[in-house]
């Protein structure tokens, strides 16, 4: 399973990478929304982990993009300490997850799973 | 004549030397006088002409007769004794009359009154008595006829109810009348001969009078000046007395002293001079009820005219049903009796109504006798208005909600209290008689009061308006606003106050105030909050990072005390994110999604929550659900509030225990939801606490003290409020009260 990590906070784009790379994920990176952006031009990946809180573009213009060019593409939205609602505003425009952050690797590993819908170690999420 | 001449001749002696027997005759016989003599026998010898005619007796026939038959019988025996006493003593009169009252008969029978002389007479050897003899009664006639005329004339002067005056003609006082005197109050005496006009004519009329005077002013009107002072008005009739030459004697003066008349006849011009100026309606009744008279000021108020009512019924102005009471009334007053101020109603021309003030009375002659029924009414309408409308305010004024004392000036005791006082205060009118202002503004002393009125009683001010407690019968106190002025009650100096209880304006600035110091509260936790905010998400990412490293290592590290220690960091790190999520729970803008819900489902989603760990705590869970109307609310908050409680129940009874959980519908607007558990509880101080920010109960590190505070702002958005009830040992409630979504119709799809 191809997971695209964007988030803008080096540190936590990279902790996040080395969790899903050692659950046994594939992890590509973008530290922005541009990045992210770029990257999907060149290879859609099974499921896109953004940061809501980044800079010049957020993490819900990245969901609109994904959203539109490949909508089959799932995305889950993460933030630092999200203000109640945010998880329903998060699901209203259209995420397949959300998380608060701080947040365990048991859980972000959670949520990509059930965004997914599948086992992401399983031979037709592997594919 | 021949007779006469015969018996003259006998009687004549001496000087018939002188005169011849013949004209002795004539003399004798044509005497005016009867003359008669007689012989010692009494018997006629001489008889002349006048004797004869006298005594209706002819001469030849009266010489020779005995003289007594010329005497009336009744007087002959005296006349027979006067004869002999004559003839013996040979006294004689010869002065007429002087013999008295003698008296003859005639020979018809009749007698007369004689004046009579008699002497003596020697005729050879004879005596003869000679009588000269008069008829006296047609002069004793006259004269009595004349005595009784004067006597009248002067029993007239004197019962005259005139003046009767007599002046000479230069106007001094010669005579008058007993009229007189007593009217100006002088005897004659004392002003016989001065100047009528200096005495008794006024300064004013004198000249005037004097100066014409003796003219004689027939009718004219002039005034006398009496004794004591005051004038009478005289109307005079003079007429002048001349002598037998025609000259002025003096003038004879009647006056009738009108003055009474002439006061009479003023007064009566004044009254109806009144009657026609009054402005109440004055008219009178006949006997027979018809009417008499109709002033102008009835004509006014009534509509008709003198000339159509005159002569006429009334009935006209009487309303229907009346006329009964109104006869009956009539025939009273015509009785004697004097109604006073009745108040009725009666009909204009123009059919509309008029109230008046009516008073009737018995109008008398001279005799006493009642000949009719005076009425005097006034228009009362306007003033029966006013009544009424006095009436009413007055009643407006004691049923007034707001409180209004009058009280003494001077004592402070109260002399009228309307019903808004009396209720609020609890004291009846009786008690509050009893009572000063200072009984009832317990908080104030007599001398804070005094200055507190102090500018009204200086007059610096004309009202004062102060704050203070009054006190209720029951000692309760409620604040008031006190505003006093000064008035008059019944004559006396007092103070008037109009008192409103601000119990109702106190309690609502007490929550404006309450209201104000939330959301100023509010409002530093909002800016809290948006810092809180901005540093939490700053704080995410390193702490997302620490978070995740620490995990890593706990899982890599080899050896377990190393392992233990990251498991701190891990511990340390959620610990510090669940407080700061707990302050971004607070800072949350207001992104309300209200629908219309059940709070049971809300409710009973949230134990569902909780219901393993419930369990695994020992918790048993009491439900008792009614069926409620909707509420509009966010069942996402709602669920967060209620998951809020629940774990505070959970925290307090951390060795088991029960959760009552209810919901229920006490009144038609309200749906109330109770979360109760078993557990430690709180005192009074804490639970007053509890909603206060960073307030926590728990231990260490297990609460943020935020948790109560978001709770109650999220009621507050519901509209709804939360309350919480505690002791000790006995456990804790909390029960939250919603408006039900029903009122507003909002769940009319």
């Amino acid at each position: 399973v191809d997971v695209l990590v964007v988030d803008d906070d080096p540190v936590v784009l990279e902790l996040v990478a080395e969790q899903l790379s050692e659950r046994g994920l594939s992890v590509a990176t973008a530290d922005g929304v541009q990045a992210a952006l770029e990257h999907l031009e060149d290879r859609a990946p099974d499921i896109v982990l953004a940061d809501i809180r980044m800079s010049p573009l957020d993490g819900y213009e990245l969901l609109a993009e994904v959203r539109s060019r490949t909508p089959r593409v799932p995305v889950v939205l993460m933030s630092s300490f999200a203000p109640p609602g945010a998880a329903e505003r998060a699901s209203h425009a259209g995420a397949a997850g959300f998380l608060r952050k701080p947040v365990t690797d048991q859980e972000v590993y959670d949520a990509v799973v059930d965004a997914r819908g599948a086992d992401p170690q399983g031979p037709d999420v592997a594919r | 004549v021949e007779a006469k001449a015969t018996g003259g001749t006998k009687m004549s002696t001496g000087p018939e030397r002188a005169l011849g027997r013949k004209e002795l005759g004539a003399v004798i016989g044509s005497a005016m006088d009867a003359i008669v003599a007689i012989d010692e026998a009494q018997r006629i010898v001489l008889f002349n002409e006048a004797a004869a005619k006298m005594f209706g007796c002819p001469g030849e026939e009266a010489l020779g007769s005995h003289i007594e038959r010329f005497v009336p019988p009744d007087s002959r025996e005296e006349h027979r004794e006067h004869v002999k006493r004559f003839a013996r003593e040979g006294t004689t009169n010869r002065r007429m009359g002087a013999l008295g009252n003698v008296r003859g008969l005639r020979a018809n029978g009749k007698e007369f009154p004689i004046e009579a002389s008699i002497s003596q007479v020697a005729s050879g050897p004879r005596m003869l008595l000679v009588a000269v003899l008069r008829d006296v009664e047609e002069r004793r006639r006259l004269e009595e006829s004349l005595q009784r005329e004067r006597g009248f004339a002067r029993e007239l002067l004197n019962t005259a109810h005139a003046v009767i005056l007599v002046l000479d003609p230069s106007g001094r006082i010669v005579q008058y009348n007993r009229f007189m005197r007593e009217l100006c109050g002088y005897e004659l005496e004392e002003v016989r001969g001065r100047d009528w006009f200096e005495t008794f004519v006024p300064a004013a009329e004198r000249e005037r009078l004097a100066e014409g005077f003796p003219a004689s002013g027939l009718g004219s009107v002039s005034h006398i000046e009496l004794r004591d002072g005051s004038t009478r008005a005289i109307r005079w009739w003079d007429a002048e007395i001349r002598d037998e030459d025609g000259a002025l004697e003096g003038l004879l003066c009647l006056g009738h002293d009108i003055t009474e008349q002439r006061v009479a006849r003023r007064d009566a011009e004044f009254l109806s001079a009144i009657i026609a100026s009054s402005s109440d309606a004055i008219f009178s009744r006949a006997r027979d009820g018809t009417i008499l008279t109709w002033n102008r000021a009835a004509e006014e108020i009534l509509g008709y005219s003198a000339a159509e009512m005159v002569g006429r019924s009334p009935e006209a102005i009487f309303p229907q049903g009346v006329k009964a009471k109104s006869d009956e009334l009539f025939r009273r007053v015509l009785g004697g009796e004097i109604v006073r101020r009745l108040e009725v109603t009666r009909v204009r021309k123009n059919g509309t109504t008029v109230d008046l003030s009516v008073s009737k009375s018995p109008v008398r002659d001279a005799d006493g006798k009642v000949v009719a029924m005076a009425v005097m009414a006034h228009d009362i309408s306007e003033e029966k208005r006013a009544r009424q409308a006095e009436a009413s305010l007055s009643e407006i004024i004691d049923q007034s909600l707001n409180e209004i004392y009058v009280c003494d000036a001077r004592t402070l005791r109260f002399l009228a209290v309307n019903l808004g006082a009396r209720e609020n205060l609890g004291f009846s009118l009786e008690e509050m008689l009893q009572l000063t202002v200072l009984d009832v503004k317990s908080e104030l002393s007599g001398e804070q009061f005094e200055e507190l009125l102090e500018p009204l009683r200086s007059g610096h001010r004309v009202k004062v308006e102060f704050e203070t407690a009054h006190r209720r019968k029951d000692g309760s106190l409620y604040p008031v606003e006190v505003h006093v002025q000064r008035g008059r009650y019944q004559g006396s100096d007092a103070l008037v106050a109009i008192v409103l209880d601000i119990t109702e304006r106190k309690a609502a600035a007490q929550r404006e105030l309450e209201a104000e110091r939330r959301a100023r509260k509010l409002e530093a936790l909002a800016s809290i909050s948006t810092l809180t905010a901005g540093i939490a998400h700053d704080i995410g990412a390193p702490m997302t990072a620490i978070l995740g490293y620490a995990e890593m290592m706990e899982k890599s590290l080899p050896d377990e005390k190393n392992r233990r220690r990251a498991q701190i960091i891990i511990e340390q790190i959620q610990r510090t994110s669940h407080l700061v999520q707990a302050l971004l729970n607070m800072a949350r803008p207001g992104e309300c999604d209200f629908i219309s819900l059940d709070v049971g489902d809300v409710l009973q989603t949230s134990l569902e929550f909780y219901r393993e760990k419930l369990r695994k705590h020992g918790v048993a869970i009491e439900r008792s659900f009614e069926p409620v109307p909707a509420v509009a609310g966010d069942p996402n908050r709602l669920q967060q509030v209620f998951l809020n409680l629940i774990t505070n129940a959970l925290d307090a009874m951390p060795n088991g225990g029960t959760l009552w959980i209810s919901l229920s519908h006490p009144e038609a607007e309200v749906v109330e939801v109770g979360i109760r558990d078993s557990g430690s509880g709180m005192d009074s101080e804490m639970a007053d606490q509890i909603f206060e920010p960073f307030f926590t109960t728990k231990k260490r590190g297990q609460g943020t003290g935020l948790g109560l505070v978001v709770a109650r702002g999220i009621i507050h958005e519901h509209d709804g409020e939360i309350a919480v009830r505690s002791e000790v040992g006995a456990g804790t409630e909390f029960v939250i009260r919603f408006p039900s979504a029903v009122a507003e119709g909002s769940d009319a799809c």
